[in-house]
């Protein structure tokens, strides 16, 4: 166990190399609880959440999900989330579990005028991820009846077990298929224990941090800070500066159009070695960025990682060097998922 | 958690077994266990020179990344290729088929050997280590 923002989470169970296997060729799951729930209610929700959010959330529709980043005003990440629409008065963030506090007074810094009701509802839920390939016959057998096969990627559908109501989206982090299911604490270790016996391995922090990697996901502190904006770390497609304003639209819009001074890089490595965050990131000698994170893919059995680099620097299909335990080593920048280059 | 009695050690929980002119080092059953799944083990060039405490390459596993430091002076004589395509033999066999490199020593010095700890000792450092 180790702790992560306060709370004791399980780096693994099993290991993080079988654990992350299972999950890219069966079934995992995780008890991500620790991740922030922010309710933002009332007849200015809309309004708020289209003002706050770089991706335009008006063109939900009840039941769907979409993610997107709350920035500063000169387009630095305060936090990267998924918005969950449940109608147009009632949206459920889901935020960092390190950056809840901070995320919760940004907006209502910047709530003025809606009217909107902004709760951190973080302890009413427990959040337990369903990932694999197998993922469907699991959450269908832990919840009979409830055709979750049948719900799209990115949308969310309440359900009833037991007199205790509970959220299930079709959403993660691990570049497979899966369920993110928002659950009262107290029903939490029953649902556990019902996906573990449908068939689900028990997971840990290590192997979600490994499957991110992998998929080339952004972790807020690695690739994204206040420091780095969105479009920076190549997330630009979720920034949707043309029909409304929103914080940090401004800044946010002139680096689009400009193009941003730095950009996200994948790569794997050519030569032995476990790149690592805070690497640098070479070409022909010359320093062009460094690691954001790194590990050794147990697909791939190679290292593979993200770097942020100067635009234009690398292309997919080319090399850089990565400097490790201070040698410059090959790598192949390649695109993501990276364990499918 | 397994100590033999013929070895020696040190606090960065490396071992070392002396054969006639070589110092075979290691990492301690305790050191793997503590790092968990070993996915990659840095080697040294054969033939280069160690400086008691000079880094030499590094354990790293799924969780941790953990330095390796020269437990005694002299020159590499051999490095354990099998560990670059098997680096989880150090979680299987950290005092045998997982040992990482031989070093030649052709003059021990007293006071470098005096530095190192007896099973006892060490197996002090670990108990201190895990009530901490």
């Amino acid at each position: 166990m180790i702790d992560f923002a306060g709370w004791k989470l399980p780096l693994q169970f099993e290991g993080i190399r079988q654990e992350h296997m299972t999950v890219r060729g069966a079934c995992g799951v995780f008890d991500v609880s620790h991740m922030g729930e922010i309710e933002i209610a009332g007849p200015g929700a809309e309004d708020l959440c289209r003002k706050l959010n770089t991706n335009d959330v008006a063109k939900l529709g009840d039941g769907r999900a979409r993610y997107g980043f709350f920035c500063r005003k000169d387009g630095g990440t305060v936090d990267d989330l998924i918005t969950y629409r449940i109608s147009r008065e009632r949206f459920l963030l889901c935020v960092n579990a390190a950056n809840t506090e901070k995320v919760l007074s940004w907006i209502r810094e910047n709530a003025g005028g809606t009217g909107a009701e902004i709760t951190d509802a973080s302890s009413r839920y427990a959040q337990i991820a369903v990932q694999g390939p197998a993922s469907v016959a699991v959450m269908e057998a832990a919840l009979p009846g409830a055709g979750l096969g049948d719900m799209p990627r990115f949308s969310f559908a309440a359900l009833e077990r037991d007199g205790l109501g509970m959220t299930v989206a079709r959403t993660g982090y691990t570049g497979e298929d899966g369920f993110e299911v928002f659950l009262p604490p107290a029903a939490a270790a029953d649902f556990w224990k019902k996906a573990c016996a449908s068939g689900a391995a028990p997971c840990g922090l290590g192997a979600r941090d490994t499957l991110r990697i992998e998929a080339g996901y952004p972790l807020y502190g690695h690739e994204l800070s206040e420091s780095v904006t969105p479009v920076e770390a190549g997330l630009g497609r979720y920034v949707k500066t043309d029909e409304r304003d929103f914080v940090g639209r401004e800044a946010l819009r002139a680096q689009i159009e400009r193009g941003p001074g730095r950009e996200l890089a994948g790569f794997r490595m050519l030569e032995r070695g476990v790149p690592r965050r805070g690497c640098g990131a070479l070409v022909d000698g010359r320093r062009i960025g460094e690691v954001t994170s790194g590990t050794m893919s147990p697909v791939l059995g190679a290292g593979v990682g993200m770097a942020l680099v100067e635009s234009g620097s690398v292309a997919a299909g080319g090399e850089m060097e990565i400097e490790i335990r201070g040698s410059a080593r090959a790598a192949a920048v390649c695109g993501f998922p990276l364990h499918k280059t | 958690m397994s100590i033999p009695k013929d070895l020696k050690y040190t606090e960065e929980h490396e071992w070392i077994r002396f054969e006639r002119d070589r110092a075979v080092v290691g990492v301690t059953d305790y050191a793997q266990e503590s790092l968990g799944e070993i996915v990659y083990v840095e080697l040294p060039s054969e033939d280069g020179e160690l400086m008691r405490g000079d880094p030499f390459g590094g354990v790293e596993s799924t969780k941790a990344v953990s330095e390796l430091f020269a437990p005694i002076s002299g020159e590499i004589a051999e490095v354990n290729d099998v560990l670059v395509d098997s680096p989880e033999l150090v979680n299987a066999d950290p005092y045998g088929d997982g040992w990482i490199v031989k070093i030649r020593i052709d003059e021990l010095d007293p006071d470098e050997v005096e530095g190192l700890l007896d099973p006892a000792d060490y197996e002090k450092l670990v108990d201190e280590e895990e009530d901490g």
